[in-house]
């Protein structure tokens, strides 16, 4: 049995393209209680469709509600591309969503179009920087071709300018983790990079990374609806490395970066 | 050079692990669809063969079908690896040889020697069927360079396993294993038994993979579960439609580690027979181990 849960990958509201990943309320109380019969309080943290598709401030005020009527709950906002133009603005938005629960701020630039290099998108990093807010950067948004050509000097040059930034790297629908050495070389030189498992497929990925870099790397994610609700979970669960690597990959990881938010 | 890594072992550092929980003991494991070998198109450990075989033993595999990776591309080298493989882990390791479109007449005398019933070469019985993978090999599934393979696998009851894919992703080379194709191959060749690798089914492609099967009069197209196709309902969706006497168990390790595969399995929605029909029986069967 594990200590705690903190889910960093999960998605509600309607999946427009299909009625299988569409998640009400109905199979968010399913995977609560499936979270429930392996840990005593998981937390999750939920990244609306409508945000993602529509429009991520009327999506993000609308999970406001949800996550705020319950307390295993905390949300991912996503980034809306309307402060490419009012940057400032940025930092009152973030302020006032941190103070709706949400903990995570995720970042679609090619779905909602605008640049995420450290020129133009300079002072939004500023912001995410000063207050240690974890982003999460999707590797489907930085594949430049649409077939496993992703931007990884862009996440290392991220990184190294903005040192205080947990950044949390989701693989995705990609196949990039399982198969690519590039992200190897990633955690090697940059501190504050992290890797959300549920697309570290590989064999012996897990425990490989875990003995090479320790488990402070890896950070847990469900990627439900997209995976079964069990599936990335029991992958760390049996998991061929210690009891205090499994904690801190299901929470522990996640826990000190939420402590460390400066908001 | 040859680069020699030991084996890690885990389980001596890590004293508070409790190994797998007993996670799949109740059911006996063949894997119809492993690999071996290095690979340098894809990051994998370097030298994870052994380490591989000892995790499978632990998870209570009883037998492995591999392909070795240098086989897809040299026929003569993957071949003499294949062997040093299944030598090295006798009645554990069996193999498939591969079949090139693209290097017909040496596919088919490797195939003749292995599966001539004079071979008493030790490792010939271990050489259980044939692999072949359009993706890699640029060649489609309804490519006329297939056409022998079709005659000499159907005339000699040897299963064969392909690559089979989704063909609307973002790498085109997979348009060449559309799952699909294999209607016509079946229609035309009824006795021959096919294992769609990845059950065809990525990104939700199984739904047209099930019409493809449940419309061909041939009952011989089968379905491993192998690699990164974890969507929720479709192991129960192929056991309600196609049957579980269809569905087959395969890892695709090292691109995924066995777990996931037992997890999704032990997880789903279906019977325990059900499950030993996955795990175990129906490879037993078609592949008379």
């Amino acid at each position: 049995m594990v200590n705690n849960i903190i889910d960093c990958n999960f998605w509600f509201g309607t999946n427009y393209l299909s009625q299988e990943l569409s998640v009400d309320t109905e199979k968010l109380n399913a995977y609560s209680g499936y979270l429930n019969t392996n840990v005593k309080n998981p937390l999750i943290a939920v990244s609306s469709y409508f945000s993602l598709y529509s429009d991520p401030v009327d999506g993000d005020n609308m999970l406001a509600d949800l996550i705020n009527s319950r307390k295993s709950l905390i949300g991912s906002l996503i980034f809306p591309n309307y402060f490419i133009s009012r940057e400032n603005d940025f930092d009152k938005y973030l302020k006032k969503k941190y103070s709706e629960k949400f903990k995570f701020c995720r970042l679609y630039p090619k779905t909602h179009k605008y640049l995420i290099d450290c020129g133009a998108f300079k002072k939004i990093y500023f912001f995410l920087n000063k207050y240690c807010f974890p982003t999460i950067i999707n590797l489907d948004e930085i594949d430049v071709t649409g077939n496993k050509a992703i931007d990884w000097q862009l996440l290392s040059d991220i990184s190294r300018q903005h040192p205080d930034i947990p950044i949390i790297i989701d693989g995705g629908n990609s196949k990039e983790l399982m198969f690519n050495g590039y992200f190897y070389q990633l955690l090697e030189r940059s501190e504050n990079i992290y890797l959300e498992t549920h697309n570290l497929l590989a064999f012996d990925q897990i425990e490989d990374l875990t003995e090479k870099f320790g488990s402070k790397k890896l950070i847990f994610g469900s990627y439900f609806p997209f995976y079964p609700e069990y599936l990335s979970y029991e992958r760390i669960k049996y998991a061929r490395i210690s009891k205090d690597d499994k904690d801190n990959i299901l929470s522990g990881n996640m826990k000190t970066i939420l402590n460390n938010i400066r908001l | 050079m040859k680069i020699n890594i030991d084996i890690k072992d885990r389980s001596n550092k890590n004293n508070n692990y409790n190994l797998y929980d007993n996670l799949s003991k109740d059911f006996k494991i063949i894997d119809t669809h492993a690999h071996m070998g290095k690979y340098s198109g894809s990051f994998v450990n370097t030298s994870y063969d052994d380490l591989a075989i000892k995790t499978m033993k632990e998870l209570n595999f009883k037998k492995i079908i591999v392909t070795h990776n240098s086989f897809f591309f040299d026929l003569e080298i993957g071949i003499k690896e294949t062997i040093g493989i299944i030598k090295k882990n006798k009645d554990f390791v069996y193999g498939y040889v591969v079949y090139n479109p693209n290097h017909i007449e040496k596919s088919l005398k490797i195939i003749e020697e292995f599966f001539n019933k004079n071979n008493t070469s030790p490792a010939g019985k271990y050489i259980v069927g044939i692999k072949m993978h359009p993706e890699e090999h640029q060649c489609s599934i309804n490519d006329p360079r297939y056409e022998n393979l079709w005659k000499i696998a159907s005339e000699k009851n040897i299963p064969i396993l392909s690559h089979a894919w989704n063909p609307n992703v973002a790498n085109k080379n997979q348009k060449f294993a559309d799952a699909l194709f294999f209607e016509k191959v079946a229609n035309d060749y009824p006795k021959l038994k096919i294992i769609l690798g990845h059950a065809g089914a990525k990104d939700y492609y199984y739904h047209e993979v099930i019409k493809m099967i449940n419309r061909c009069v041939s009952g011989n197209i089968f379905v491993d579960l192998a690699g990164d196709i974890f969507y929720s309902g479709m192991i129960e969706l192929f056991v309600k439609e196609i049957g579980s006497e269809r569905v087959l168990f395969g890892t695709d390790i090292p691109w995924c580690d066995p777990l996931y595969q037992i997890i999704n399995v032990m997880n789903s929605n279906i019977s325990d027979k059900d499950r030993e029909n996955i795990f175990f029986n129906n490879a037993a069967r078609i592949f008379k181990l």
